[in-house]
């Protein structure tokens, strides 16, 4: 049975969310984990619905094929946003061939593809087990960098890096971020045992991670903020553990590392989507979805969008779901 | 003769027929002997295979008493008399077809028919030529026992219940391939072993239809999964106190006859770090040394590799004292670093395969050569560089401390070496997902091979990051089920 742990679930969908952190540009405020930490708990309220359906035993095919469309586009759109965001912070954190302009981009992206292709293939389970060691590697990481940033932070960087922007605009921001809700509305169908817990933990753990990795940011790069494009991977340069060694281009590998299981989870549920929709297609789903995505990416332009279209785009793909369930079973009734 | 044809044939009543169709089947080989007698008043024929069975034991047990068997009616009331009144020996049964005498007799038995029987009487007589008892090779050990298995499979099954003298201990003979006749044994501890993996195992092993099971290779493939796996979820061990341990902890074992190791089913990632010494030393020390063999493993697999990858994508990371010196050593090193690193691993390699297969006297000189000469001459001459010397020594030094992934962690550190050295860092770091996956979609018969670290189990714990003391353990009562899936 693929079924996975409410433990390898979390892990799966904050790898996910930890990544999308790393590739925040612009300025970044306390509001701003404020923003992130609401965000959370309003798209746990989002999706408390569909955790009602999963709860009473139904899947995301009693919802219809509709909805399963609707998740699919989700998990593209997103995965496209993944490889954009990934183009956009190659360069600062020294992807080798990143520098090449088109064609480096398309040997990272034709890589990252080769290796997603075969995690997806892997299994459900393999790609779960994988995610739990690659997150506790990189929640060890982020906790290092966390702690060297908290001994070199500067509490007046916080006043330093107000933002007028406000609660609103930075849950908006937040909302607009959370593309992954398609992907979790497919994985938490494979979560065994209690599923509410599941989803309840993995809301709580992102907004803990979220607003404490945020605020350390600040803390750090409160004062450059203006001129830090990446104020997260800027805080990580900056609290350099030692005075000397640039431990920071460590922080590569937990770039790459989340990188690829965040595309991979994308993958991995548009393959399963695929597979219900269209299950005479059975080879190159997986190969497929990614080639969609990589050219979404293209389209996206390694432009990140935080505004208010692609926060509802996200809220309402997840919140329809339970709808047209509702509206299924009105209709059959 | 085709095996199909006389296999399931009866035994013919009459003995010069007999001899005569024994003869053609065995092509007139040299090694069976066929000893014609009359005793009791009926014709008879013993039939051996010279040196499969012990000629003092034949003489003492069965050829001196059968020739003072009183005067009989019939061949029934001879083979009557037989097993009525002599106990030739603890192993004597009745075959009735001449698959099963042939089995027998080349086996070690030595095989009674007589004039006008369809059956025949065999007596276990074994004893062929084998190696001692001697010290494991390859599992070194410093305060448990010494002894290691044989290729005798029953001797190996009597080291076995000697250490586990329970009747929960269940050994199972059966015999595999159609041309060798290998005997296999199936051991389990039945009040252990899940009864969903007994099952499956032994559906793995009724897929078996080879010719010959010459050694454990043959059999493994059959109990793992078909997909590609990196890493094998089925063990092996030569250490009878190993295998008994992991019998009480619900496993399957295996054995074969020929060979001195048992297979272990399952086999997880993490007891390839652990030995038989962790349990005799304090549980802090053995802690200490499941982490130096954590860190080994490490070491070995990815050191060349981030060094290459540092030295040619990340000099950054690098303080400079230490990056002045490295440059100053690479400067005159007339090849890239990737390519050196690949000419010494090979060299390595090929080192390592000539002193293995060489006999042993010249086989330990051509590691002083090739070591000490070559590996001189090549620093001296400028063609390889001191540091990257040392960084493949220490990564091969790394992998001996951990004997039983050493196949992996060869080909997995010239991988990591081409990802590194080419895509640096990021490199690494891809494979390493693909690696990961790899390892932990490692499965079989429900048993994740990276248990109990994904999927976690802390009971696991206990015997994987630290080990317990043996007042916790003895508390525990730890079955490998308990990683089921």
């Amino acid at each position: 049975m693929n079924k996975i742990s409410k433990f390898q679930f979390s892990s799966l969908m904050l790898i996910n969310d930890v990544f999308v952190l790393f590739c925040l540009t612009g300025g970044i405020s306390v509001m701003t984990a404020a923003g992130f930490g609401v965000g959370s708990l309003f798209q746990l309220v989002i999706v408390l619905p569909l955790i009602g359906i999963y709860r009473r035993g139904k899947t995301l095919r009693d919802c219809g094929k509709f909805a399963e469309l609707i998740a699919l586009v989700g998990t593209a759109v997103w995965g496209g946003l993944l490889f954009s965001m990934l183009w956009n912070a190659g360069e600062l954190v020294f992807v080798p061939f990143e520098g090449m302009g088109k064609t480096g981009r398309l040997l990272i992206t034709g890589i990252i593809a080769v290796v997603c292709v075969y995690i997806s293939s892997s299994g459900i389970k393999a790609l779960a087990r994988s995610a739990v060691i690659a997150a506790a590697l990189g929640l060890v990481c982020l906790a290092i960098v966390v702690v060297c940033a908290v001994v070199r932070s500067d509490i007046g960087n916080l006043e330093a890096a107000e933002d007028t922007s406000g609660l609103y605009r930075e849950v908006v921001k937040g909302f607009a971020l959370s593309g992954g809700l398609s992907g979790f509305a497919v994985m938490l169908g494979f979560v065994k045992g209690n599923i509410r817990a599941a989803a309840v933990d993995y809301f709580v753990c992102k907004a803990v991670i979220s607003s404490i990795v945020i605020t350390t940011g600040v803390l750090v790069c409160g004062g450059i903020m203006e001129i830090t494009d990446f104020p997260i991977v800027s805080a990580a340069q900056l609290s350099q553990p030692f005075p000397v060694q640039r431990i920071d281009s460590l922080f590569l590998i937990i770039f790459t590392v989340f990188a690829v299981y965040s595309i991979a989870v994308q993958a991995s549920a548009a393959e399963y989507l695929i597979g219900e929709l269209l299950p005479a297609v059975k080879k190159y789903r997986c190969s497929i979805m990614l080639a969609i995505m990589a050219g979404l990416g293209a389209v996206f332009g390694g432009k990140l969008h935080y505004g208010l279209p692609l926060a509802v785009i996200f809220a309402v793909s997840a919140a329809v779901i339970p709808l047209l369930y509702l509206i299924k079973r009105k209709v059959r009734a | 003769m085709k095996a199909c044809d006389y296999e399931k044939k009866k035994i013919k009543s009459n003995l010069k027929e007999n001899i005569a169709y024994i003869k053609e089947i065995t092509g007139g080989s040299s090694d069976v002997l066929i000893n014609e007698f009359i005793t009791g008043g009926i014709s008879c024929c013993l039939l051996c295979c010279e040196g499969m069975m012990s000629s003092q034991t034949a003489a003492e047990m069965v050829l001196s008493p059968i020739t003072y068997i009183p005067e009989q009616q019939s061949s029934k009331e001879l083979f009557a008399y037989i097993q009525e009144h002599m106990l030739m020996s603890s192993d004597r049964p009745t075959v009735e077809n001449y698959g099963d005498l042939m089995r027998l007799l080349h086996s070690g038995f030595a095989v009674l028919i007589a004039d006008k029987m369809t059956s025949a009487l065999a007596f276990g007589v074994q004893g062929y030529a084998s190696r001692g008892v001697q010290e494991p090779s390859g599992e070194g050990n410093i305060l448990g026992s010494h002894e290691g298995f044989v290729e005798t499979v029953r001797t190996n099954m009597s080291m076995l219940r000697r250490r586990l003298k329970t009747p929960e201990l269940v050994m199972k003979l059966m015999i595999k391939g159609s041309k060798s006749h290998t005997d296999i044994c199936l051991c389990y501890m039945k009040d252990r072993v899940p009864k969903q993996l007994l099952d499956r195992i032994m559906e793995s092993l009724d897929e078996i239809e080879l010719e010959s099971v010459l050694s454990t290779g043959y059999i493994r493939p059959f109990t793992e999964k078909k997909s590609f796996e990196l890493f094998s979820s089925t063990g092996l061990t030569e250490r009878p106190d190993v295998l008994c341990s992991k019998l009480i902890e619900g496993r399957a074992a295996i054995l074969v006859d020929g060979v001195p190791y048992g297979i272990i089913i399952p086999r997880l990632m993490c007891e390839s770090f652990h030995t038989l010494d962790d349990y005799a030393y304090k549980p802090y020390y053995a802690a200490f040394l499941r982490w130096i063999r954590y860190g080994a493993f490490i070491l070995s697999v990815l050191l060349p590799a981030v060094y290459a990858a540092i030295v040619m994508f990340h000099p950054e990371l690098l303080n400079s004292t230490l990056l002045m010196l490295l440059a100053e050593e690479e400067k005159n090193a007339p090849l890239s670093i990737l390519t050196e690193a690949f000419i010494v691993l090979l060299m390595y390699e090929v080192i390592r395969e000539a002193g293995v297969r060489l006999p042993k006297p010249v086989g330990g000189a051509v590691s002083i050569i090739s070591g000490l000469i070559i590996g001189d001459a090549a620093v001296k001459s400028g063609l390889v560089s001191t540091p990257l010397l040392t960084m493949t020594a220490l990564a091969v030094l790394g992998g001996l401390v951990v004997p039983d992934l050493n196949p992996q962690i060869t080909v997995l550190r010239f991988a990591f070496l081409a990802a590194g050295g080419i895509l640096g860092l990021f490199g690494i770091s891809i494979l390493a997902c693909a690696v990961l996956t790899n390892v932990c979609g490692t499965e079989d018969y429900g048993f994740p091979f990276t248990a109990p670290i994904s999927p976690f189990s802390k009971k696991g714990m206990s015997d994987t990051l630290i080990r317990q003391g043996f007042r916790k353990m003895q508390t525990r009562d730890f079955t490998v089920e308990e990683y089921h899936e």
